[in-house]
C-alpha cells in the first residue's frame, strides 16, 4: 500500500512509550514450534488472514508458497506498515477480529501492540537460530521477520564509479546527482539520517544541501533513479531487487561506513480468528524456508542459518557493517531530526 | 404536516452532514491535554514552517489565479464573441482540461519536464545538442503553471457564461452610437464582465490553495511546502488532529470571506444578464487576427491538455517509460497490472464508482428536495435550508476531511475506515453544485402546472413525481454529474480519509506513484480519464450539449 505511509511508520516512535518492563508470566513453558494438535486444528481452520507490509512481489510469493507448504489458504492483506498497524489497532479497539498474523517493517509497532495486549506469545521452532536476542521479544510476543538494509542505490548506466561510503556523498562531484526521502515521511530515511547525524553531525547534511540533493517524501525513487533524473539515491537495497526484476538500471552499494538496519517484526494477534493456522504460518515464515522468500526480496534474515542463500553478486549481508539503532535513542532524537532536517530541506 | 416532516428530516440531514464535522473541527482545535485552550493556535502561529507555508500558499494562489485569468478570460471572449475558427473545439478542450485531475497533470508534467529526464528536455538536448534541458518542473514556476492548467478553465467558464448571458442591448446601443468594436469591448463588455472576472480570480485562488496533488508531487521536491502539504504532514503518525484543526479553521475563514465577496460581485451581474440571452449577436470579425487568436488557444490547450494526455497514454502503454524514447515498445501489461494484480487497483475503481454513484444519487435527491422546498416556499425558513446546502462551498476539501475525521473516528459512530466516510465527504462537498443545478431547474417550472394537478385531485407528491420531475430531468442529471465527476477525481479529502480497503482511484494513483510505478500511474489515470469522458459524454448528450456550460457549473 502507500509507501509514504509505510515509510512514515517509524514516526510511531514519537508516540510509543517503549517499555521493556516484563509482563505477566505466560503460563506453562511449551516447546518451540507447533504441536501435532495445533497442526491438525490449523488444517481444520483451513485459512489464515495475513496482514503484511512486504512488497507486492514478496507478499504474493509468500501467499503462494505458504499455501502450498501448509495446506492452508493464506489470505494476504498487503498495506504499508503504518496502515497495517493502524488497521489492526482500530479493529482491536472496535472488537473486530479479522487478522491472524501481522508483519510490518517497524519494531515499535510490536512494542506498542504488546503493551496494548493485542498479541499472544508464540515461540517459533527456529528460535535458537536467531542471530541476536535483540531480534525478538524476550517473552516471544514477536520476532523479527526481516532486517531492511538501508544503503545507497545508483544508476549504473550513469554512475561508473559509485560512491563507497555515505560520507563521500558530500563531495562536490556529486552535485545535482543525489536524491533522498524526507525524515517526516520516510521511516527508512529517518533511520539513515539518524545514523548519519550520529556519525558525521549536521555539517554532513549541510554538505548534501550544498550538493543540491533532491528531497521527496518517500525514499523509494526508483523512477527518478532509473530515468536518470538523479542517479544516486539514499534508500534501501529492497528497492533494487524489484527494479532489476523490471530490468531497470538500479544497483546497490552497501556503504563501508555502515549499512542501516531496519528491523521488522511478526506476531500472532491475541484474538486471531484462526489461532492455530496463525501459529503454523508464523512458524513457517520464520523457518529457513520461509525466510528465504524474504531474503530473495532484498533483506537480511534475523536467522543465522547457512541454508539461507543470499545473491552472490553482493557482499553477504552478515559481512557488511550493520548499524542497529536503539529505538529509545531514535525516539529521543526524533524532534531534533525533524526540525533540523526541515530547516535544511523544507517541510 | 407532511411537508413539515420532510422539512425536519432534510434539516437534520443537512445539519448532520455539514455542521457536525465543522463543529468537531472547532472542538478539536481548542481541545488540548491541559483542557480547553488556544494552545494549538499558538503552536501553529509560532512554527516557522507553517508561516512559510502560508506565505508560499499566498504566492502560489495569487500567481496561479492571475495567470489563469490571463489565459482563460481572453479565450472565453474569443470563443463567445468572435469569428475565430474551431470555437466549439476550443470550448470542448477547455472543458476537457477542467475535468482532468490536477495530480494527473502533475505526473504528466514530471514526465514531460523533469529537468534531466523529462521528455521535452531530452528532445531539446537531442535537437540542439545542449548539455542540459531548459525546463524544470521542480520549481515555483513549474508548480504554478501545472496548477494553472487545472484551474484556468474556471476563468473561462465564468467569463464565458457571463458573456453568453449578457444582454446584447447595451453593446448594440453603443454600436449604434458609433463606437467601434474595440471601444465597445473596452468600455461596455469589459466593465459588464468585470464582476465575473474578479469572481473567477477568487475562485481560482481558492481552488489553487486547496490543491494537494500538485504541491505534493512537484512542490515537495522543489522544497516548496504549502498549507495543504503541511496539513497532510500533521496526519502522519501520530495524527495531530488538534493542530490540523487549528490550521484549517483560519483557512476556512479566508475561504468564506472570499466567497462572500465573490457572490456579492456575481450578484451585481444580474442587471447585465437580464434574463438570459438577449437575442443572437453578430460575431466580431477579427480578420487575420482570428488565426492569432486560434494559435493562442491552441498553444494553451497544447500545454494543458494535448501534451499531458499524450504523455500519459504513451507511458501507460510503454514497457518501461524511462526507456520509451530509446526503444519503442507497446504493451498492455500495466493495465493488466493495475486491474488485476495491484491490490488496490480494481478495488479503487469499484470504490470510486460506488462512492461516486451513491454520493451523486443521494446528493441529487437531497438537493432537489431542498431546492423544491426553498423555491416553492412550502415551509417557513426554507431559505435556511438553501443556505445549508450551499455552505459546503466555502469548505476546502481537506479541511472538511479533518472535520469528518474528527467526527467519525470515535464512538458511537466509527465511519473512519469505511466507504461511508468518503461518500459523506463527496456528497457534502459537492452538494452545492447539485443544488445550484436543481434550483435553476425548479425555478424554470411554473408552479401553476403543479397547482393544476392538485386541483385535479393529485397529491403534492404525485404532482412532484408526475409533473415536475419529468420537466426538471435535465437539472437533476446535471446535478448528478456535477457531484459524480468531482467526486471520482477528489484527492485532497480522500487522502486523509481512505484506508487500504477503502482506497479510491485518486489515492490508488498516489499509491502507484509512490510504489513507484509511473507506467501504472499512467494506466490508472487513463482509465480515470476514460471513465470521466464516458460520463460527461453521456450527460452532455442527455442535456443537449449544455453540461458544465451553465452558470452553476462554473464553481465546480
Amino acid at each position: 500500500m502507500l509507501r509514504l505511509i509505510r515509510q512514515r511508520a517509524w514516526l510511531l516512535v514519537a508516540l510509543t512509550v517503549i517499555t521493556s518492563a516484563a509482563g505477566p508470566a505466560t503460563g506453562q513453558q511449551k516447546a518451540p514450534g507447533t504441536t501435532a494438535e495445533e497442526k491438525d486444528a490449523a488444517r481444520r481452520e483451513g485459512q489464515v488472514v495475513y496482514y503484511t507490509a512486504r512488497t507486492t512481489t514478496t507478499a504474493n510469493t509468500i501467499a503462494k508458497k505458504a499455501s502450498e507448504a501448509l495446506g492452508i489458504k493464506v489470505n494476504v492483506v498487503r498495506l504499508a506498515s503504518t496502515l497495517i498497524y493502524n488497521r489492526a489497532v482500530q479493529e482491536f479497539d472496535a472488537g473486530i477480529n479479522a487478522a491472524d498474523v501481522i508483519d510490518t517493517s517497524v519494531t515499535e509497532h510490536f512494542f506498542a501492540m504488546k503493551k496494548k495486549g493485542m498479541l499472544q506469545p508464540f515461540t517459533p521452532s527456529s528460535i535458537a537460530k536467531f542471530a541476536k536476542p535483540d531480534y525478538y521479544d524476550a517473552e516471544h510476543y514477536w520476532h523479527a521477520s526481516q532486517i531492511g538494509l538501508g544503503a545507497i542505490n545508483y544508476n549504473p548506466q550513469l554512475v561508473k564509479d559509485p560512491p563507497k561510503t555515505w560520507k563521500e556523498l558530500t563531495d562536490p562531484k556529486y552535485k545535482d546527482k543525489l536524491v533522498q526521502g524526507h525524515v517526516k515521511a520516510s521511516g527508512t530515511s529517518l533511520l539513515i539520517d539518524y545514523w548519519l547525524v550520529k556519525l558525521y553531525g549536521w555539517d554532513y547534511f549541510k554538505g548534501l544541501q550544498k550538493n543540491n540533493i533532491m528531497t521527496h517524501q518517500s525514499c523509494d525513487q526508483t523512477n527518478i533513479l532509473a530515468s536518470g533524473e538523479r542517479p544516486i539515491l539514499m534508500c534501501d537495497h529492497q528497492i533494487t531487487v524489484p527494479a532489476q526484476g523490471r530490468s531497470l538500471p538500479v544497483e546497490t552499494v552497501f556503504p563501508e561506513d555502515g549499512v542501516i538496519a531496519q528491523v521488522g517484526g511478526m506476531a500472532v494477534l491475541k484474538k486471531a480468528p484462526h489461532p492455530n493456522a496463525a501459529k503454523v504460518l508464523v512458524d513457517y515464515l520464520l523457518s529457513a524456508e520461509g525466510q528465504q522468500l524474504y531474503v530473495d526480496g532484498g533483506v537480511l534474515s534475523a536467522l543465522n542459518d547457512p541454508a539461507l542463500k543470499y545473491p552472490s553478486k553482493y557482499p553477504h549481508p552478515s559481512k557488511v557493517k550493520l548499524l542497529v539503532a536503539d529505538p529509545n535513542d531514535v525516539a529521543r532524537m526524533l524532534p531534533e531530526l525533524r526540525e533540523k532536517f526541515s530547516e535544511l530541506f523544507g517541510g | 404536516m407532511r411537508s413539515k416532516l420532510l422539512w425536519g428530516a432534510v434539516t437534520v440531514t443537512l445539519a448532520v452532514l455539514v455542521l457536525l464535522p465543522l463543529g468537531w473541527l472547532v472542538v478539536k482545535s481548542v481541545q488540548t491535554e491541559a483542557g480547553l485552550s488556544l494552545a494549538n493556535y499558538a503552536a501553529i502561529g509560532n512554527q516557522k514552517s507553517f508561516r512559510a507555508a502560508t506565505l508560499n500558499s499566498l504566492v502560489f494562489g495569487l500567481a496561479a489565479s492571475l495567470i489563469g485569468l490571463v489565459l482563460g478570460a481572453p479565450m472565453a471572449w474569443v470563443v463567445s464573441r468572435t469569428n475565430m475558427p474551431l470555437r466549439g473545439l476550443v470550448r470542448a478542450g477547455v472543458l476537457g482540461a477542467f475535468v482532468t485531475p490536477g495530480f494527473v497533470l502533475a505526473v504528466a508534467w514530471i514526465l514531460l519536464a523533469g529537468p534531466n529526464a523529462g521528455l521535452l528536455n531530452r528532445l531539446w538536448i537531442a535537437v540542439t545538442g545542449a548539455s542540459h534541458g531548459v525546463l524544470d518542473v521542480y520549481t515555483m514556476t513549474g508548480l504554478v503553471l501545472v496548477s494553472v492548467a487545472s484551474t484556468f478553465p474556471l476563468a473561462f467558464i465564468l467569463v464565458y457564461n457571463t458573456l453568453e448571458m449578457m444582454s446584447s442591448d447595451v453593446e448594440e446601443a453603443a454600436r449604434v452610437l458609433g463606437a467601434g468594436t474595440a471601444r465597445v469591448t473596452w468600455t461596455v463588455t469589459l466593465p459588464l464582465a468585470l464582476p465575473a472576472i474578479v469572481a473567477s480570480v477568487i475562485l481560482m485562488f481558492l481552488e489553487t490553495i486547496i490543491l494537494y496533488g500538485v504541491p505534493a508531487m512537484i512542490g515537495v521536491p522543489a522544497r516548496i511546502y504549502v498549507l495543504t502539504t503541511q496539513l497532510f504532514s500533521l496526519f502522519e503518525w501520530p495524527p495531530r488532529v488538534g493542530l490540523a484543526a487549528a490550521l484549517s479553521l483560519p483557512l476556512l475563514l479566508v475561504t468564506a470571506v472570499l466567497l462572500v465577496i465573490q457572490r456579492r460581485l456575481l450578484a451585481r451581474r444580474s442587471f447585465a444578464t437580464n434574463r438570459g440571452k438577449g437575442g443572437r449577436r453578430r460575431p466580431i470579425d477579427l480578420g487575420p487576427f482570428r488565426w492569432l487568436a486560434l494559435a493562442f488557444c491552441g498553444v494553451v490547450l497544447l500545454f494543458t491538455l494535448v501534451l499531458p494526455y499524450a504523455v500519459i497514454v504513451w507511458a501507460s502503454v510503454s514497457k518501461v517509460w524511462v526507456r520509451a524514447l530509446s526503444s519503442a515498445s507497446f504493451t498492455l501489461d500495466h493495465y493488466r497490472f493495475v486491474l488485476f494484480e495491484f491490490t488496490s487497483g480494481s478495488r479503487s475503481i469499484w470504490n470510486s464508482l460506488l462512492t461516486g454513484v451513491i454520493a451523486a444519487t443521494l446528493g441529487t435527491l437531497i438537493a432537489v428536495i431542498v431546492a423544491y422546498l426553498a423555491e416553492r416556499r412550502i415551509v417557513r425558513h426554507a431559505a435556511f435550508l438553501g443556505f445549508l446546502a450551499m455552505a459546503p462551498l466555502v469548505i476546502p476539501g481537506m479541511v472538511f476531511a479533518v472535520g469528518l475525521f474528527a467526527a467519525y473516528s470515535q464512538r458511537p459512530l466509527v465511519l473512519y475506515g469505511t466507504l461511508w466516510i468518503l461518500m459523506l465527504a463527496y456528497l457534502t462537498k459537492f452538494l452545492p453544485f447539485a443544488y445550484m443545478s436543481c434550483h435553476a431547474a425548479i425555478q424554470s417550472v411554473y408552479p401553476e402546472l403543479e397547482h393544476a394537478a392538485n386541483v385535479l385531485g393529485a397529491s403534492r407528491a404525485r404532482a412532484l413525481r408526475d409533473i415536475t420531475a419529468p420537466m426538471i430531468k435535465a437539472g437533476l442529471l446535471g446535478g448528478w454529474v456535477l457531484i459524480f465527476i468531482p467526486a471520482v477525481k477528489e484527492l485532497s479529502s480522500s487522502i486523509l480519509l481512505f484506508t487500504a480497503p477503502t482506497t479510491v482511484i485518486a489515492t490508488a494513483i498516489i499509491d502507484l506513484y509512490q510504489l513507484p510505478s509511473w507506467e501504472g500511474v499512467a494506466a490508472l489515470s487513463t482509465i480515470l480519464l476514460i471513465l470521466n469522458g464516458v460520463v460527461i459524454a453521456a450527460g452532455n448528450r442527455a442535456l443537449g450539449g449544455n453540461l458544465l456550460g451553465r452558470p452553476g457549473g462554473g464553481a465546480a
